[in-house]
């Protein structure tokens, strides 16, 4: 009884876990990101420039000795880079992919809270009307009565699609 | 035809009583004209002596009264000054409240910032809460939520403080705006009553001094007057003289008189011709009714003066 209630609580917390998604502002529209694929927060701090990259990647940072490239995600959804205030953080998010995980920092223009968005409360992504290509959201979760953008971080950040567009650039 | 004794006789006594009349009658109106005269005199006195003292007094009254307004005027003004230099002092605190003032807004921004790294911290302990599995994670999570809930106080706190600091700040502002308009205002407001006391006074001052003056003057001229007057007194005294002269003409006129009447008795049949004729001629060439009563013998007394004729 009482290990059948443990397992059953574990599941729960699993499934609580999995519900997890940390909310951040990019222009006027708020975003989540399921909380599992996010490492940690840092407070800004210019990335380092390197040369030869896309608009959207900012640079890189040093995390604790790994090089991590700093992706812009304004720029990144076509729309002009924010100017970095001091509520500007560097989120920093691991993608899993079929071709290994990649871990990048994401530039965005506040982080407001971790929040639990059951999957009841999630619609899925519209057809239209979005101002971020639908293939990268995976749903509209309903917090407080309005609507947040949860992102498919895997897809945004595929490294492969953006070697695509980074060599297109390149080519241009 | 020469007139003969019995004439004198009747017309001389007549001619002395005449001549009696005019100069009791001059001597009468002599007297009265002195006796005015003298009445002048003694008002004119009496009207400088007032002028003197209440000229005198009144220009020393004057004088101190204006003192004594100065004095309390520029005590006014005094009073205005403190007030003013008070404000300027009012003006010197509130500005170094402002300094503080500026200073709790940083401390408000310090808390907001505090808040905005806790809120990070609460974050990065709730992604790792997450990341971490089962009761420990969850444990931590509660934590995290918590501290999460306190930078959300704080933070609404630290805006507040701001918020709050910045009406002070606004409100120490106009304060201090509106109160150095005021200085400047008082500080013409000053400068004018200064300036106008300062009018006043002086128009006083010289409204007193062409009051003082004119009674001078004024006191000159009646004493000129009454130099005059006493003069013209003592040439009056000329009736003396002339009384004592025409008294003495009266006396031989009737002693004459007395004489002819003595020395001629004998000739008294003769008067009624030339004499009569003589006295008719003479009440004939009378011009006044007192010269006619007196030539009738009657008394010369009770003359009303008649209303002068001007012709």
């Amino acid at each position: 009884m009482a290990v059948e209630s443990m397992q059953r609580t574990s599941a729960a917390a699993e499934r609580h876990d999995q519900n997890q998604y940390l909310t951040f502002m990019l222009g006027r529209e708020t975003f989540a990101v399921g909380i599992l694929s996010i490492k940690e927060i840092l407070e800004y701090e210019a990335p380092t420039d390197v040369p030869m990259m896309p608009p959207f990647v900012r640079g890189i940072v040093n995390l604790r000795g790994a090089v991590v490239p700093v992706i812009d995600l304004s720029v990144r959804f076509g729309r002009a880079g924010n100017p970095t205030t001091k509520k500007t953080c560097i989120v920093i998010v691991e993608t899993c992919t079929p071709e290994g995980s990649q871990v990048f920092g994401v530039l965005v223009d506040a982080v407001n809270e971790v929040l639990e968005i059951a999957g009841t409360d999630i619609e899925a992504p519209p057809n239209f009307g979005t101002t971020v290509r639908t293939d990268f959201i995976k749903g509209m979760g309903k917090v407080r009565d309005r609507f947040v953008i949860i992102l498919d971080v895997d897809a945004a950040l595929s490294v492969e699609d953006m070697a695509a567009l980074t060599s297109a650039t390149i080519l241009q | 035809m020469m007139p003969t004794d019995s004439v004198f006789v009747a017309a001389l006594p007549i001619l002395a009583k005449q001549i009696e009349n005019a100069r009791q009658q001059s001597e009468d109106a002599i007297l009265a004209l002195s006796t005015r005269f003298r009445g002048l005199v003694t008002r004119l006195d009496g009207a400088m002596a007032a002028s003197e003292k209440g000229s005198g007094d009144g220009g020393r009254d004057l004088g101190n009264a204006m003192a004594d307004g100065r004095t309390q005027l520029l005590t006014v003004i005094d009073a205005l000054m403190a007030i003013r230099d008070s404000r300027a002092a009012l003006i010197t605190e509130i500005r170094s409240l402002n300094a503080f003032t500026a200073e709790l807004a940083d401390m408000g921004k310090e808390v907001e910032m505090i808040a905005f790294k806790t809120n990070m911290l609460a974050l990065n302990a709730a992604i790792e809460a997450a990341h971490a599995s089962g009761d420990v994670g969850r444990g931590f999570a509660v934590v995290a939520n918590e501290v999460r809930q306190l930078s959300v106080a704080s933070r609404t706190t630290g805006k507040c403080i701001v918020a709050k600091i910045e009406v002070i700040t606004t409100a120490l502002n106009s304060i201090v705006g509106a109160n150095e308009q005021a200085v400047l205002k008082e500080a013409a407001a000053v400068k004018a009553s200064e300036t106008r006391i300062g009018n006043v006074l002086a128009s006083f001052g010289g409204m007193t001094e062409k009051l003082l003056a004119s009674a001078q003057e004024f006191r000159g001229e009646g004493e000129e007057i009454k130099n005059e007057v006493m003069e013209s007194m003592v040439q009056l005294q000329f009736q003396d003289r002339v009384g004592q002269i025409l008294s003495h003409v009266v006396e031989r006129i009737a002693d004459l008189g007395a004489r002819g009447a003595a020395s001629g008795g004998e000739a008294a049949d003769e008067r009624d011709g030339a004499a009569d004729q003589y006295l008719a001629d003479m009440a004939e060439s009378y011009t006044t009714e007192e010269q006619r009563r007196i030539h009738l013998g009657g008394p010369a007394a009770e003359v009303a003066p008649q209303a002068a004729e001007f012709f």
